[in-house]
């Protein structure tokens, strides 16, 4: 399938799922392939991020605004241009029960925030406290500064870049262990209540 | 200064919804997004009505793929036995439940020498947590890795496979990299389960060449694959 047939444009304006199925089935394992071996994102963004474009996709459609074009680099562009946003902001923010906490804010201007930003901003900063010096300095390298990994391995005296990766697994793993104590400590009592 | 109309501010957050903005109406959005509140809160609102769009669509696509890969299926069964439409439908049930059945045993994990693999680095940890049947920690210790060899594809591949909701695209996507490569290590397991995920992704046609090719060397599973070949011949 390189371009929607006219019939399946109308199939879809008329709310058929069908012919996106079929686009979704043929065309992910070339976007995955694709991004994959030329960006390095991770698998499981990649195939978020696909199925948002194919959302696009239909969108675009409904609205009468899709050029027919060659249909698997429309997808692929697409994807594509979700990741990089995506990253763009994941970058500096991790994530914890699905909830994004953005590291960053830590020293950023509190002037104008809200009681619950305060209060979100003190539980980060506790978790982060009961870490070691180590970790702290890292996280704190990672997420606030923005830094790559390449730059810190390259700065460290870590003897291998899988060394430095592994410390990163553990002090996120760690960080977010405290995160959830903490938490459980600010949050029992109105859980417990109902 | 400029001022936008709501028209214009429509049209700005649609772009960024769709991420079609530029890099330089990147700056200007985020701009507005941080000085002007009408706007912020107007794009937050649409934020959560794309949201919530995108997360209702995502799950009657599901729907749709799903419905997509058994109706593959039963087209392949019609068009290689002679059946009625009814009987189509069970056995392209049947199928999937046969092969699911095929591949219930877990593969094993390999054997490594203590000196030859130590247990803290990441390929260490991702084997045991495979052993431990922690297939999502196995995937997430395989995905750190920088390398990609036919056994780190292949242990990749099948903890795709095994997991509680296996992903059989993720699966296959691996798999088909060793089955399609230049490097015999694991390439007859690799066939095998490739195979299998083929059907489930509603790529028949493959898969049944897979199978084909499995019997026909009497590669690994040989004779798994001939039952597969059986049931879908209808013989």
């Amino acid at each position: 399938m390189k371009t929607l047939s006219l019939k399946d444009i109308k199939r879809i304006q008329n709310g058929d799922n069908a012919p996106l199925a079929e686009v979704y089935l043929e065309n992910k394992s070339y976007c995955l392939l694709t991004l994959r071996k030329t960006q390095r994102f991770a698998l499981e963004d990649i195939e978020d991020a696909y199925q948002e474009a194919i959302f696009i996709l239909r969108t675009k459609i409904i609205e009468q605004k899709f050029e027919n074009k060659n249909i698997a680099s429309y997808v692929l562009t697409v994807t594509l241009n979700l990741l990089r946003n995506q990253y763009r902001k994941k970058k500096r923010v991790i994530s914890f029960n699905g909830t994004e906490i953005k590291l960053y804010k830590i020293e950023d201007d509190t002037d104008n925030w809200t009681d619950e930003e305060e209060k979100k901003l003190q539980i980060i900063q506790e978790a982060l406290k009961a870490l070691s010096p180590k970790c702290q300095e890292f996280l704190t390298q990672y997420y606030k500064e923005d830094m790559s990994l390449k730059r810190m391995y390259e700065i460290s005296d870590y003897s291998t870049y899988n060394s430095i990766k592994s410390t990163k697994c553990r002090c996120c793993k760690k960080f977010k262990d405290k995160l959830k104590e903490t938490l459980d400590q600010y949050y029992a009592p109105i859980h417990s209540n109902g | 200064m400029h001022q936008y109309t709501r028209m214009d501010n429509q049209i700005l957050i649609q772009k960024f919804l769709h991420t079609e903005l530029s890099e330089e109406e990147i700056v200007i959005f985020e701009k507005r997004f941080e000085e002007d509140i009408v706007f912020a809160q107007e794009v937050e609102a649409s934020i959560v009505v794309h949201l919530k769009k995108n997360k209702d669509f995502k799950a009657e696509l599901m729907e749709a793929v799903e419905e997509n890969r058994i109706s593959k299926i039963k087209e392949f069964l019609l068009n290689t036995q002679n059946q009625n439409q009814e009987k189509t439908d069970q056995k392209a049930i049947e199928l999937l439940e046969l092969c699911e059945n095929l591949i219930n045993e877990k593969h094993p994990t390999p054997v490594v020498l203590r000196n030859q693999l130590s247990e803290n680095t990441d390929y260490g940890m991702a084997l045991e947590a495979f052993k431990q049947q922690e297939y999502e920690l196995a995937i997430q210790k395989l995905e750190e890795l920088d390398k990609e060899t036919n056994e780190i594809l292949f242990y990749k591949g099948l903890s795709f496979l095994y997991l509680p909701k296996p992903n059989y695209t993720l699966s296959a996507f691996h798999l088909a990299q060793i089955v399609e490569g230049k490097k015999l290590f694991k390439q007859e397991e690799a066939t095998w389960y490739l195979s299998i995920c083929y059907f489930h992704t509603g790529e028949v046609t493959k898969a049944y060449d897979l199978l084909q090719t499995i019997v026909s060397e009497k590669s690994w599973k040989f004779k798994e694959a001939k039952r597969v070949l059986y049931f879908l011949e209808g013989e």
